[in-house]
């Protein structure tokens, strides 16, 4: 018998390695987010969520195979910023901590790792859930995201 | 009479157009890397070796389908910088030589995949020219061409 049944081919799906201009999101779950100039970021700026607000968030849809992921992020580090918690369909795969000395363009060691065990396209949500005990507010700066394959 | 697709045993996977930053990377072989802001570079920075040394190596894991494409490495040319061998899967298919009056530019390199599946991307450095062997990159575009 011919035709489309289970177990006559794997259908493969997603993408690889994924690269994402953190302004290119799919839906702002909460807070006010805007794009802030600055000469000593990548690109010249960042997003921020100017509500600095507890549980902002921001989501993107990507697509994605099952395999082993790891995900790089450029961001702003303060004294002010909070930490970030990087969920896929609301399941937690790491956090960053913003919080530190000053720095416009600051590149986080990697969160790896991330194991995707269902094929299709899911929702990467980046949330300030938490923040350092030092830490005095609530904003993010978001320069590049990257999610890609490693298995 | 079966009814539906036919024929059907592998489907095709893989992208046709892949950005990757260059500090996403899979594994650093050789080398320090380093993301530094510079205002006076193409988007405000550049990515590049600080260990400065033959052989410093950056790796990346890529999804790619059998047919041929073309990678575009945006970076810098100077007078001060050095060379890169790009590989796939250990092989190397180009050489890439940044020494030069100062430019801002991508250089092109096609190469052939062979088998789908998950490949590794490698950019090593060689020896330049006067002994340099810095590289700036600012990001990688690989395009499929056929």
């Amino acid at each position: 018998m011919q035709g489309y049944s289970a177990g006559l081919f794997t259908p493969k799906v997603g993408e690889g390695h994924i690269s994402i201009w953190p302004w290119h999101y799919s839906a702002v779950i909460q807070g006010t987010w805007a794009f802030t100039l600055q000469a000593s970021a990548l690109w010249y700026g960042y997003l921020d969520n100017t509500s600095s607000t507890q549980n902002d968030q921001l989501d993107y849809k990507v697509y994605l195979d099952i395999g082993t992921y790891s995900l790089a992020f450029v961001g702003i580090r303060n004294t002010n910023r909070a930490i970030l918690t990087f969920l896929i369909d609301t399941v937690s795969i790491g956090t960053i901590d913003l919080y530190g000395a000053l720095s416009y363009a600051y590149l986080y060691p990697q969160i790896t790792n991330i194991a995707i065990t269902t094929r299709g396209i899911k929702t990467l949500s980046v949330k300030a859930a938490t923040r350092n005990a030092s830490a005095t507010a609530w904003y993010t700066g978001l320069e590049a995201i990257s999610l890609y394959r490693t298995a | 009479m079966a009814q539906g697709l036919t024929n059907l045993t592998q489907t095709d996977i893989g992208e046709g157009t892949i950005l990757i930053f260059p500090w996403a990377y899979s594994s650093i072989t050789q080398g320090t890397w380093a993301l530094s802001v510079t205002t006076t570079y193409i988007h405000n920075y550049i990515y590049y070796n600080s260990s400065n040394a033959i052989g410093d190596q950056i790796d990346y894991k890529l999804i790619l389908s059998a047919g041929d494409y073309t990678i575009a490495l945006y970076g810098y040319q100077a007078a001060t910088l050095g060379a890169v061998n790009l590989s796939l899967d250990s092989v190397i298919f180009g050489t890439i030589d940044f020494y030069g009056a100062e430019a801002h530019g991508a250089w092109n390199v096609g190469f052939n995949v062979l088998t789908t599946g998950i490949h590794t991307l490698s950019v090593t450095t060689k020896l330049g020219h006067g002994g340099n062997n810095n590289v700036f990159a600012y990001f990688f575009l690989i395009r499929r061409i056929k």
